[in-house]
């Protein structure tokens, strides 16, 4: 058997952590706040429990803009900017999303995800994806779920 | 000599062994270890990031980006646009799997026989040889009701009620802790995926795994495979490192999956008329039920319970237990409706189906080395699909479920026990249904004819020499159950011939 030596290390000594930023980048740019406001209409607080407002989102969302991939990001950023703009066609009201009174916004979102029209129901679906792996990972919502809390990422 | 890992300068790296393996999953694993108990060196290159159990995510948002291929960003390109789940870790799709265990059904290895010029004998004899022997060597565990909890239990009390009972579940496990967490891999220790099982014995005998390397081309000269190529890339980042080459003296295996094997060969110049077509899938849907008491789907077996009794039907029955995480995505609607349905979370159970589908589909080599899937289903497997998930609605009813949340656009979010009926009326358009790709087949398989088969029935790829494909993309069929035994057990089969020295040249 001959395999050339190589000068790379062993690795298996201990688990990999490649070279992964330590904070996450703060640079998410100006569209972070269309996200940012989509996800929290996705996931209100209801009754007892919180929605995503009481949760880590701000250093959430800047780890999902430092660790994926721009496709994956910019994918977010088009569906937030779609449900933003859509209630004209959801609950028939010529305003964006941000200017809509809190019960209308909140028809809006629950409309927009149940939508016959495949691409709103697709963007509902990542957005959902997203937003659901910050507000299920969050110890106040996964004790009121009888959910043990998760370790550190 | 062991592990080697992301290497971010320095000279380009060299390597050779007897066989190149490309991708650990069940077939790369699967066929680099067998290689080495034959006495051959191996060198195995994989594309993602070595992960012990330790270094596990915590979350589904962590597996998102250790684990899976590209963030699950693969979607079928047809008129649904529906995920293509795989891992992308040293050990492949095995680290995020189930771990299920199930022997190839005679029927299909019969097929294989009539419709693709495979020698049924020869296949029946030598798969049930190896699944003996990774039965042994993977220790296999019966679900037991500790293991399986309430979720699990519940599933087949309904199922028993319909007759639709079979059998207990075969897993990969030692000792599982029923933690309902395989997708994220198990941080316990105790699923034996390959990177656990199978890949150690590989290091253990002085060969190499290279992990963080997607191999971007096969290397040839004339027609015979004498190597592989491609650069680190850093799992996290995908900043570029080094170049690597590594030279095979005796043969190149390519085990990258059903996705990434076609899309490799022809990324490296292969034209073979049948290279891409005939991809293949189980899609799998599921149905969430609404029950009085908690049913904790995080606590027990991910997935405990399973029935092949409907399997003539087209389609297996299993039960799946999803992160909190993962169901606020899988419930319908937003806003206040979707977090109070979340608020019901720990009385949800989950049934699943994968549907044996007839539809074939195409692989296409993508911008970035990423696969474009086309995927298609068509009219009779839609309505194989509805009427499966109608079944795993009676299933919920029968096991004391009060709701059901089919998960179908166009039926209200919510149907009382009495309406689950309304399911079959559902009209036939792919786009209502949200399905998962997880068990993939097919791309380069295995036939006698070149014009409709990527490779000769011994795994050679059509027109080339040295160049043997071992993972998912040789299986001519669908399976209709669990696909790991086989692509382990047919992985297995191309290694001995490899060691046999049997000529590794296919038939132009
Ligand atoms: C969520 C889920 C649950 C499942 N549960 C079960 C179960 O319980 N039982 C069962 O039998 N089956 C199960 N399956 C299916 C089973 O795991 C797969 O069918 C099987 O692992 C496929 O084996 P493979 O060798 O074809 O590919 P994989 O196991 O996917 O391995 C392919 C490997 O190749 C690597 N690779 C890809 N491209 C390159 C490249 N260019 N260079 C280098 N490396 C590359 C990938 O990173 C990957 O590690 C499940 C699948 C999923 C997604
Ligand atoms: S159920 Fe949990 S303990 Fe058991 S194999 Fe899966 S992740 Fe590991």
């Amino acid at each position: 058997m001959s395999i050339a030596p190589s000068t790379a290390p062993d690795r298996r000594a201990g688990p990999l952590q490649p070279d992964r930023p330590a904070q996450p980048d703060p640079r998410t740019g100006p569209l972070h706040g269309v996200l940012h406001a989509a996800l929290l209409a996705l996931y209100p607080p209801v009754d007892d429990l919180p929605g995503l407002s009481s949760t880590r989102l701000d250093p959430f969302l800047r780890k999902v803009y430092a660790e994926t991939p721009r496709t994956v990001w910019g994918a977010l950023i088009l569906c937030a900017l779609i449900l933003h703009l859509s209630p004209p066609l959801t609950i028939l009201c010529p305003l964006p999303m941000a200017l809509l009174p809190d019960s209308w916004r909140d028809r809006h979102v629950d409309r927009f995800c149940a939508s016959w029209f495949y691409p709103f129901k697709q963007a509902g679906f990542l957005l959902k994806t997203f937003g659901g792996a910050c507000w299920g990972a969050d110890p106040q919502v996964r004790a009121r779920l009888g959910q043990p809390p998760l370790e550190q990422d | 000599m062991s592990s080697i890992s992301y290497q971010a300068t320095g000279v380009p790296l060299e390597l050779d062994a007897d066989v190149v393996v490309v991708g650990s999953g069940a077939g790369g694993a699967a066929a680099a270890a067998h290689l080495v108990s034959q006495g051959l060196s191996v060198c195995v290159v994989e594309a993602g990031a070595w992960r012990p159990p330790e270094s596990m995510p915590s979350d589904f948002y962590g597996a998102m980006r250790d684990l899976f291929d590209d963030w699950q960003s693969t979607l079928t390109l047809g008129p649904a646009l529906w995920p293509v789940v795989q891992g992308r870790c040293v050990g492949g799709t095995t680290v995020i799997n189930s771990a299920i265990c199930v022997r190839t059904p005679e029927k299909i290895i019969a097929s294989w026989g009539a419709e693709h010029g495979l020698d049924a004998t020869y296949y029946a004899r030598e798969l049930e040889q190896h699944q003996d022997a990774l039965e042994t060597l993977l220790h296999i565990e019966e679900v037991t009701p500790e293991m399986g909890g309430r979720h699990n239990a519940l599933a087949e009390q309904g199922a028993r009620a319909l007759d639709g009972h079979d059998h207990s579940m075969r897993r990969y496990t030692k000792g599982c802790e029923g933690r309902g967490r395989c997708m994220l891999g198990c941080s316990a220790g105790r699923k034996q995926s390959l990177d656990r099982a199978m890949l150690p014995s590989v290091l253990s005998a002085g060969s190499v795994i290279v992990d963080c390397a997607p191999v971007s081309r096969i290397l040839f000269e004339g027609r015979r495979a004498v190597g592989v190529t491609g650069t680190f890339t850093h799992p996290l980042t995908r900043t570029k490192g080094i170049p690597f080459t590594v030279r095979a003296r005796r043969a190149v295996i390519v085990a990258a999956s059903a996705t990434h094997t076609p899309a490799l060969l022809l990324r490296s110049g292969l034209k073979g008329k049948a290279l891409g077509h005939h991809f293949r899938s189980h899609p799998g849907a599921g149905v969430l039920g609404i029950y009085d008491e908690p049913v904790d789907l995080h606590q027990g077996a991910t997935q405990g319970w399973a029935s092949l009794a409907f399997r003539d039907a087209g389609y297996k029955l299993e039960t799946l237990s999803l992160p909190l995480q993962m169901l606020a995505a899988r419930l319908p609607g937003g806003g206040t409706t979707l977090v109070r349905r979340l608020g019901q979370s720990r009385h949800l159970n989950h049934l699943v189906l994968g549907l044996n589908a007839r539809a074939s589909g195409r692989v296409r080599a993508g911008p970035a080395e990423r696969p474009i899937v086309s995927y298609k289903l068509g009219r009779d497997d839609l309505e194989r699909l509805r009427e499966g998930m109608h079944l795993l609605a009676r299933i919920h009813v029968a096991a004391g479920a009060r709701q059901i949340l089919p998960g179908i656009t166009g039926l209200p979010a919510v149907l009382p026990a009495d309406r689950i009926g309304d399911i079959l009326k559902v009209p036939l358009n792919p786009r209502r249904f949200l399905c998962i790709l997880s068990h993939l087949f097919g791309g380069v398989t295995l036939g006698d004819d070149p014009s409709r088969s990527g490779a000769d029935p011994h795994g050679r790829v059509w027109g080339t020499e040295g160049l043997v494909v071992a993972c998912a993309s040789a299986i001519p069929t669908t399976l209709g159950v669990n696909p790991q035994h086989t692509i382990m057990a047919l992985a297995r089969m191309r290694a001995q011939e490899i060691a046999d020295n049997r000529d590794v040249r296919a038939v132009a």
